[in-house]
Formats: structure tokens, sequence, C-alpha cells
């Protein structure tokens, strides 16, 4: 059934031995063309630089040596810090993924289900944070959570702490406003992955005997874990990749691949390392996505 | 409560239903007795409220008044899950995530009991739909027809309390739909399941039920067996919505007899026939089957029998039958005829002819 769908996806749904002419093949290019010339020279041709420039060496004044070598990799793998800030990275990826899911999964479930003819407002209600700018969602939890922030402000005017908690500059005002940030993602990606579920399905279930909750974890959480995984995949991706939110709430204590490459390409000048430590995020990314594909697969069958 | 209402399988009493912001109640005064082994069929046009009260005795919808009884006991606050009742959805809602096997043994395992003994009696429930070599199969790998029966095996492998059919044979093609009519009312009769089908399809509810209940704004019109609906509509709604029918405007209405009147039906002229008991006013119309009409032949003479002239205006060819339309010559009404067709006797449109009926054959019905 899988082999049959690629098949479908792979001939744009036309029966494989039908033969297109040339002219509609002509027009077929035609439109892949621009799309296709654009990721070449934004994407693929950036990449082979970026790669190339992980193999160059960092000479002791600063300046760039034409070479090829693996020192780069060497060190980024031999480092104690780097493993740390691998671990920084998968961890805070792990931890937004998980929180970003879990609070948004009753949200989408219930756009999903409403029957309101308000359903399209709701939905764009609960995407809407993404027109505000990154920068400006996270100096609003910076004003929230910070040492004279709402919250602090708040415990110490009624006298429930003395001092501020530190909640801003460190990794838990980083993953709250990073679940914050990307959790409409989360939900617009379970939205589109909760296809699969319609109420006629929990209502067969419930004739057939099973109680509330017995349909939500036979029917209902079966049905919408491809909508799941899609969303974890979306925010783990998207916050080991974010820069701007660690790097503002991290208060220099948050170091994770995002924010390293920039150190190492700004204020050290080391391309070649911090090319070297893109490489590895992008191996991250590229292995975590080959597993959610196996996941997925293995779950259609 | 009554001692007949106990010995009902299922007997519903006053049922209402009206949907939150809203002024008309879907469903109002419904009353409903089903004998053991029935079949019962709910048959009205879409909106009638069939479907609503379909969910009401399943438990997928809160009534806001009435009671249901099963067996005499009140169920009528019992949650979906523990009401036992099987239901076949008109999408199927087959598990997409299930073998086939697993869709059948779900309500056995939500019941508890083994493993083994579970899938034993899924499978005998799949042998009964004779689709036992499907058990491993994924549904959206079957067709319609056998997931229509997948579904069907699921609600009866429950051994349910009463088997509830929701529009089961609207997703299937006319030929497939007549087939699996049959198959379920013979599985429905050796299993001696109570049933109540919900359909807009008249040929399906004649063909399949017990007893028909006619709805129609939320209310039954009427609630008798299939003949009875046929041939003795109480009402102008029950006559048309089931089975064609010509209406004539009939004057001079008067009762001579129980259920029977003396009428003057327009150019048919004075006739006695029978009809519903208790028509009040001297205005009323007769109900006149299109296939009961007869055509005559030239110069037959029948004196006692109702006769009328005029010009046919419209035929219609489908294969077994022709349907003509007759203007009658005093202008004032269409008569609809319907003949078994044989190439020979076709006759053209304009063609100058005389149709005649059994007035017993006819049945009056109030106006409106």
């Amino acid at each position: 059934m899988v082999t049959l769908q690629t098949t479908q996806l792979r001939t744009g749904g036309l029966p494989v031995k039908e033969k297109r002419s040339a002219k509609q093949r002509a027009g077929t290019l035609g439109l892949i063309l621009p799309g296709s010339i654009g990721l070449f020279v934004g994407f693929v041709l950036p990449l082979i630089v970026m790669i190339r420039m992980s193999f160059n060496q960092h000479g002791t004044g600063g300046q760039l040596v034409e070479t090829l070598t693996f020192e780069n990799y060497g060190r980024a793998l031999s480092d104690p810090f780097y493993w740390q800030v691998i671990g920084n990275t998968l961890w805070l990826g792990l931890l937004c993924g998980g929180l970003a899911v879990i609070l948004a999964y009753p949200i989408a479930l219930f756009l999903t289900r409403t029957t309101s003819k308000w359903k399209g407002v709701l939905i764009a209600l609960a995407i809407a944070p993404l027109l505000t700018s990154a920068v400006a969602r996270t100096y609003g939890w910076i004003a929230i959570l910070g040492d004279q922030g709402i919250i602090n402000g708040f415990l110490m005017d009624t006298g429930l702490l003395s001092g501020p908690i530190r909640l801003n500059n460190d990794m838990p005002g980083v993953i709250i406003a990073l679940v914050e940030i990307l959790m409409p993602y989360a939900i617009l990606a379970m939205i589109s992955g909760f296809g699969r579920l319609n109420n006629s399905l929990e209502e067969a279930a419930g004739t057939l005997g099973a109680s509330r909750f017995k349909v939500f974890m036979r029917v209902t959480l079966p049905l919408t874990l491809p909508g799941v995984f899609t969303g974890f995949l979306l925010v783990f991706v998207l916050s080991i990749s974010s820069f701007v939110t660690p790097r503002l709430m991290g208060g220099g204590r948050v170091f994770i691949l995002a924010t390293e490459v920039y150190n190492e390409a700004t204020q050290t000048l080391n391309w070649p390392l911090a090319s070297a430590l893109s490489v590895i995020l992008l191996i991250l990314f590229g292995l975590l996505v080959a597993g959610y594909q196996q996941l997925t697969k293995r779950f259609e069958d | 409560m009554t001692s007949t209402a106990e010995q009902m399988h299922l007997s519903v009493q006053n049922l209402n239903k009206t949907y939150p912001r809203t002024e008309v109640p879907a469903v109002s005064d419904i009353n409903l007795d089903v004998q053991q082994g029935d079949l019962v069929a709910l048959l009205g046009p879409s909106g009638c409220g069939k479907t609503t009260t379909l969910r009401m005795i399943a438990g997928l919808l809160e009534p806001s008044a009435g009671s249901i009884r099963v067996k005499g006991k009140e169920v009528t606050s019992t949650p979906v899950h523990k009401r036992g009742m099987g239901m076949v959805f008109q999408s199927y809602a087959l598990f997409p995530h299930m073998s086939v096997l697993d869709n059948v043994s779900f309500g056995l395992e939500m019941r508890g009991g083994g493993r083994r003994g579970n899938r034993k009696a899924a499978k005998a429930a799949l042998d009964m739909v004779q689709l036992g070599h499907l058990a491993e199969r994924r549904p959206a790998a079957l067709s319609g027809g056998q997931q229509q029966r997948i579904a069907l095996a699921r609600a009866l492998a429950i051994e349910p309390t009463l088997l509830l059919l929701d529009e089961p044979l609207s997703n299937l093609d006319a030929k497939l739909r007549e087939a699996m009519r049959h198959e379920i009312r013979s599985i429905q009769q050796r299993s001696g399941t109570t049933t109540l089908l919900v359909t807009h399809d008249q040929d399906e509810a004649l063909d399949m039920a017990d007893k028909i209940a006619i709805m129609e704004n939320g209310i039954i019109q009427q609630y008798d067996a299939p003949q009875e609906i046929y041939e003795h509509p109480t009402n102008k709604f029950v006559a048309n919505f089931v089975g064609k029918a010509n209406f004539i405007p009939s004057t001079s209405v008067r009762q001579v007899g129980e259920g029977r009147y003396s009428i003057e039906a327009g150019a048919f002229g004075d006739l006695t026939v029978p009809g519903v008991v208790g028509i009040k006013g001297d205005r009323a119309e007769l109900v006149l089957r299109p296939h009961r009409v007869r055509l005559m032949a030239d110069g037959e003479v029948a004196a006692d029998r109702p006769r009328a002239r005029g010009q046919i205006i419209a035929s219609s060819y489908t294969g077994n039958v022709v349907s003509y339309e007759m203007q009658s010559s005093d202008n004032d009404r269409v008569i609809r005829i319907d003949q078994l067709s044989h190439p020979a006797d076709r006759l053209p449109v304009g063609a100058e002819i005389t149709v005649s009926f059994d007035p017993e054959d006819a049945y009056l019905v109030a106006e409106g």
C-alpha cells in the first residue's frame, strides 16, 4: 500500500504507463525550474561552500588557510565543551518538542473537532502569534521572567520572596519562551496531521463498549499520533536551530550549537570551526528526519 | 407503564430533542414500540429527525425529554458504552489502524474475556458475513461492500440487545445495495436481533422492514407494516413519500360507513371509495397508484368502472415500465399511468386514451 502511494506521488497521480507528451513534460519542467534554481543558488551552493569551509584551517593569526583537514571536526568532537553543547542542544530540542506537543495537543484536538462557526477565527487566533517577530516575543518574556519582571515583582511585593529567583538568563527561561514561541507550529502541524480522526470512529468505539478513557487510548491517540510526531519534529528542529531566543534569554549561560556557531563566526572569527559545528547540526537534523520517516512508515503499515 | 410496554423489546416514549440555540424541536413526542426480533425502519426525507432519534436510542445524543426502555429496563441515562447496542454507521467507521479481525473483536475485548475466546468469536462473526478470509487485512484495502459487512459483523459480534443501522447502504452502488439488503435482512433474522434501520430509501424500508415508521419534521406520521403504509396511508405526506401517487381532488365527500366515503372525483364522476377513518369536511384527495390505473382498449366497455378520457402529453421508458402522463379532457388534472412495457403496446405522445380504475384500489385521505 505504501509503495502504491509513493508511485502515485511520483507520477502525480497519473497511471504509471500513461506516456506524457513532450509538451506536457516541458510545461512541468518550466514550473519546476524557477524554484529549483532558487533552491540551488540559495541553499545547495552555500551548503557546498560551508562544507568546504569546514575542512579549512584557522590560522594562528586569525587568517583563513585553504587546506583539507578534519582538524575542526576533531576539535569539535574531542572537546568536552562541544559535547556539552551538542548535549544541551539535543536536550533543549527534546524538552521544547515534548512540552510544546503536550500543551498544543488538546488545543489542536479541540480545533479539529469543533463545529463552531468561529472555527476559522479560532485557528487563525491560535497561529496569530506567528505574526509577531520572535525578537519582540522574546523581549516580552524577558519582561515577564526577568529579575524585575512581572513574576519576580509580584512574588517580592507580596513578600513571598526576599530576592528574585532566576527565571531569566538561564535554560528554564529559554525553554519557557521557546515553547510558547514555537507552539503555534505544533498546533498547525497537528491539525493537519489529525486528518484520520473523525467523530464516528470515536462514537463507534463507544457503542462497542469503550469508556471515554479507552476510546482515547485505543482510537483517538493512535489516530492522532502521526500529527503528534510531525508537531514534535517541527518544534524539535526549530528549537535546536533557534538563535534569537537562546541568545537573548540565555544571558550567556546557555550554550547550544546555534549560539556557538555565531560566537565562532563573529567573535573568534573561526569560520572553519563554525562551519564544522553547522555541519554537525545538519547531521543531527538529517538523522532525526530519517528516524521520523522510519517511524511514520512503520505506522502506516 | 402499561403491560404492553413491558412485553416490548424496545419502548420509546414521548422522546423529544431540541438542539441548543434552536427553536424548533428536531424530534417531538416520538413513541415507538418494537417487538423482539423485528426490524423496524425509520423512513423519512433528510432532516426529518430519524437519525436524531436513532442516536438518542444509541446513547450518542441526550434526549431533551422522554424515556427509552429496553426489555422493560430504563436506559435513558445509561452512557453509550454501557448500553450494549451494536451500531453500523453510514461511513462504516471501521478503525483504520486495526486489522479487520481486531476491529471485530474490539467490542468483545472491551467486555473483557480471554483473548483467544474473543478472537474465536470475532472469527465466527466474520464467517457469518462470509469474510473470514480477510481477517488480517486493513479496512482501507477492502471494497465498500466488504467494509459494510465488516461493520455489520463488528456490531453483531457483541450480541447486541439492539442493532442500529444508520443509512447503512447509502454508500453502495445500486446493484450491491439490493444484494446487501437481502443479506442484512437474512443475517438479522437468523440471529434474531431486534433492529432499527434509518433510511431515506423507501424501497429499502419496504423490502427489509417488519414495520415502518414514516417521519416528517420530527414527528412519526405513520407506524405500520409496509403493506399498510403503501395501501392505506394515513395522510397525503405518507402517500406521496412512499411510492408514486396520483392525487385526485374530490368534492362532496360524505361518509357512508366506517372508512367508506361517497365522493365526486373530478372527471371520474361519482364514486364510493375506502379511505382513512374520520375525514372531516366535504373536500378530500383520492390516492390512486399509477400502476392501478388501467388503459382501456378501443371500444371496451366496463360500465361499473369510473373512467376518464384524455391525451398523452409525456411518456417515459424505464425498461420494464412505461409511464404516461395524461391530460384529462376536462383539463383539470394530469394523471400518471404506469404500464408493464411491451414494444408492441407503446403509445405515442398525443394519442387519445381512456383510463379507468377499480374504486376499491383507491384510498381517500384528508386534504393538505
